[in-house]
């Protein structure tokens, strides 16, 4: 083998493992993004809750004139209605808030639905803690089922002053194989 | 020995020679070749488009279809003209510029050649299959992409794939080709500037382009397995799509114009008859903006909700690449001043190339500007700005180069005049078509609709019209392309007196094999950087 074929056998080991480093980091990039967003509450993605946090939000509670704002929206061509009790409330920051929201099959089939939360705005999110929230399982509607759920949630003491109003939203979507897994829910 | 007898094979004949060919030129041959039937396939795509286009309303063809065009004349020109042209110039000229036998891997270059008809034979399939072709974009967002899409989709996403691979295969054999093959005494900063930026256009295709295909990935397993990468519904994320592909898409374009940048900086000293001003900063430009390319994607979503400080960051990024690609076109006027300058068919693409770029480069500094972003976003004056560094930018840079070296492939000057009536329509075809997209587009014309509102007619029907100028006049091309290996004005082996290079040294047209034994290099003496 000459000198040169080396080189060359050299720089083609060197490059394939540039393109598997670039591999790995296409596939890390995804979880990374998730990591990303939830740490710094970017695109609305809510935060896990754990004690420390739960104590952190806790620790003063304070009346300041922040609207929380409940926007539903129900995911393409699921026969579901679905309500806020409240367009909007004054929340307590620093404190425990409460609200319901209303959910009604349509349809004569039961369906296994999932909520997902948003918050607007992003800088929002590290601050809204929900401790009790019907977005956290998959849920079954029965068919022409009337069904009201709670949310509780905390607003942290160290939302940014400037923020005068938060939305929450929520948009119900099918679970992707309804039928077989409701079957299966409902057993 | 061994390698005399091997020689001595007779290569196979008709078309297997082409299918078996691992000669550097004949595979540079094939990509250019391949790359103007593309051009053509995509200019067709794209006059359908215009003709649409041509008055408000819908004449000739269904929105549907419409969708379709648009999509497809942006892949093709992208992934099937533009890069493959690149690459055919890169095979010919590169072992050339260093005095190399061949490329490093010859084999592996037919198969990376290969793979692309495969490639575009199953893309452009995907038009007659039911549901049609992809229509949602060249930038095929998910979910767009994923949900609403005809089920062709999946073999767009191997189509994808293998055209990757293919720029992969490639990418990796030029790097190989100029880091081992170099004639002694060569240094890096002795290799010319096509040299240099095809270095490092290959090394931004290796870095991402394993991101396209990641992203495709993503989009097969939520189309057929279920997952949900960039469904909301699932948990996943729809700007996550948007992130991962304009981290290869924005590398992407500059892929698309830094062999560009290397085929005009040939150009214009030759035909200034001095040497280039400034080699080395045009060598750290070019790798400044490289390295610039992956910091700057999010300026292609600055109106999906980004926060303030990310919106600032891609802002000012996108800004700074300014810089470097100033430098360049500073050191090619540097280089014409007070040159003996004439005008040849290759200098008069090249230097409409540096001032049409450039009226991209300022129209991309406008759209940087957040604010301004929010009411430009996605309106024809982004189909402006891109047309502009693509068209008269990377297209032309091309036209010169094939120009440049013809006399070097053929063995004949390419006609003079059919040359100069072909620069002439081109320029002012193009600038019809695409100038006017930029008044539209501040006035509020949305990009991919083929109905518009009746203030929009005007500017559309001078696009359109400009657009069958410059469509037609590309017709001149191929003559001239095919007079010019017929036969012609013969040529020596250094046919423009002002040119430097060891491709120059070889006779015209260049025999099959050349640098067999390597060439002397004097860097003291043919050194573009020497003092």
């Amino acid at each position: 083998m000459s000198e040169q074929q080396r080189g060359v056998r050299k720089t083609l080991w060197q490059l394939s493992g540039l393109l598997v480093l670039m591999v790995i980091f296409t596939i890390a990039l995804v979880p990374l993004y998730d990591v990303f967003c939830e740490v710094t509450g970017l695109n609305g993605k809510p935060r896990r809750v754990d004690d420390a946090a739960l104590q952190a939000a806790l620790s003063r509670s304070q009346q300041r004139p922040l609207q929380m704002q409940f926007v539903t929206r129900v995911g393409q061509g699921l026969p579901v209605q679905f309500r806020s009790q409240q367009a909007a409330q004054r929340p307590v920051v620093g404190g425990r808030n409460q609200t319901h929201f209303t959910f009604e099959n349509q349809s004569d089939t039961d369906l296994l639905v999932r909520t997902v939360p948003s918050i607007s705005p992003p800088e929002a999110s590290p601050h809204i803690l929900k401790i009790e929230c019907f977005c956290f399982q998959e849920m079954v509607l029965k068919a022409g089922e009337k069904k009201q759920v709670g949310l509780m949630y905390l607003v942290g003491a160290k939302l940014p002053d400037h923020v005068a109003a938060v939305t929450l939203s929520y948009t119900v979507y099918p679970v992707a194989d309804a039928p077989a897994v409701a079957e299966e829910a409902s057993l | 020995m061994q390698m005399q007898t091997e020689h001595a094979h007779e290569p196979p004949r008709g078309w297997m020679r082409w299918l078996l060919t691992t000669n550097h030129k004949e595979i540079g041959s094939l990509y250019l070749l391949f790359s103007l039937a593309m051009l053509f396939v995509g200019g067709i795509m794209a006059l359908i488009i215009r003709a649409e286009l041509f008055q408000p309303g819908l004449q000739l063809i269904q929105p549907e279809f419409f969708n379709q065009m648009t999509t497809m004349h942006g892949l093709i020109m992208v992934f099937g003209a533009v890069m493959p042209a690149f690459v055919g110039l890169a095979n010919w000229m590169i072992p050339l510029q260093i005095g190399a036998p061949d490329m490093a891997l010859p084999r592996l270059n037919n198969f990376s050649f290969w793979l692309l008809p495969i490639a575009f034979g199953l893309l452009l399939s995907t038009l007659w299959m039911e549901g049609g072709g992809p229509n949602f974009g060249w930038t095929f967002y998910a979910p767009l992409s994923t949900t609403y899409a005809p089920p062709s989709t999946s073999f767009f996403i191997l189509s994808i794939h293998i055209a990757g691979i293919s720029s992969i295969l490639g990418a990796i054999n030029i790097i190989a080709t100029i880091f081992n093959m170099r004639t002694p005494g060569m240094r890096l900063m002795d290799m010319s500037l096509f040299v240099w930026t095809w270095l490092i256009t290959a090394f931004l295709l290796v870095a991402v382009m394993p991101v396209l295909a990641g992203v495709v990935t993503m989009m097969l397993l939520d189309i057929n397995f279920g997952t949900s990468f960039f469904n909301a519904a699932g948990g996943g994320d729809p700007v996550l799509f948007q992130h991962l592909f304009w981290f290869f898409g924005h590398p992407e374009v500059y892929i698309m114009i830094l062999p560009a940048f290397g085929i005009v900086s040939l150009i214009v000293p030759t035909f200034a008859r001095k040497r280039l001003f400034g080699y080395r900063s045009m060598v750290y430009a070019t790798a400044s903006i490289a390295i610039l390319s992956f910091t700057v994607w999010a300026h292609h979503m600055f109106t999906v909700g980004l926060p303030l400080a990310a919106q600032l960051f891609f802002m000012y990024m996108t800004m700074l690449i300014a810089v470097p690609t100033g430098v360049k076109v500073f050191n090619w006027i540097a280089t014409l001043f007070r040159g003996s300058i004439s005008f040849e068919v290759p200098m008069l693409f090249a230097l409409a190339f540096i001032v049409q770029f450039t009226i991209g480069g300022l129209s991309g500094v406008m759209l940087a500007i957040v604010p301004a972003d929010y009411q430009y976003h996605d309106t024809y004056f982004v189909v402006a700005h891109f047309h502009y560094v693509l068209v008269p930018g990377a297209l032309f840079a091309i036209i010169a180069g094939v120009y440049y070296w013809l006399p070097k492939w053929t063995g004949f000057y390419p006609s003079e005049s059919l040359g100069k009536l072909h620069f002439w329509l081109s320029v002012i075809g193009v600038n019809l078509t695409f100038f006017p997209m930029h008044f539209s587009g501040l006035a509020g014309m949305p990009r991919r609709i083929p109905d518009y509102a009746l203030q929009f007619a005007d500017f559309n029907m001078v696009s359109s019209l400009g657009a069958f100028i410059f469509g037609l006049s590309q017709i001149l091309l191929l003559i001239v392309i095919y007079r010019c290996v017929k036969g012609g004005k013969p040529a020596p082996a250094k046919p423009w007196e002002g040119a430097e290079g060891l491709e120059w040294t070889v006779p015209s047209p260049a025999p099959l094999h050349t640098f067999e034994q390597p060439p002397v290099f004097d860097p003291q003496r043919d050194s573009p950087s020497r003092a």
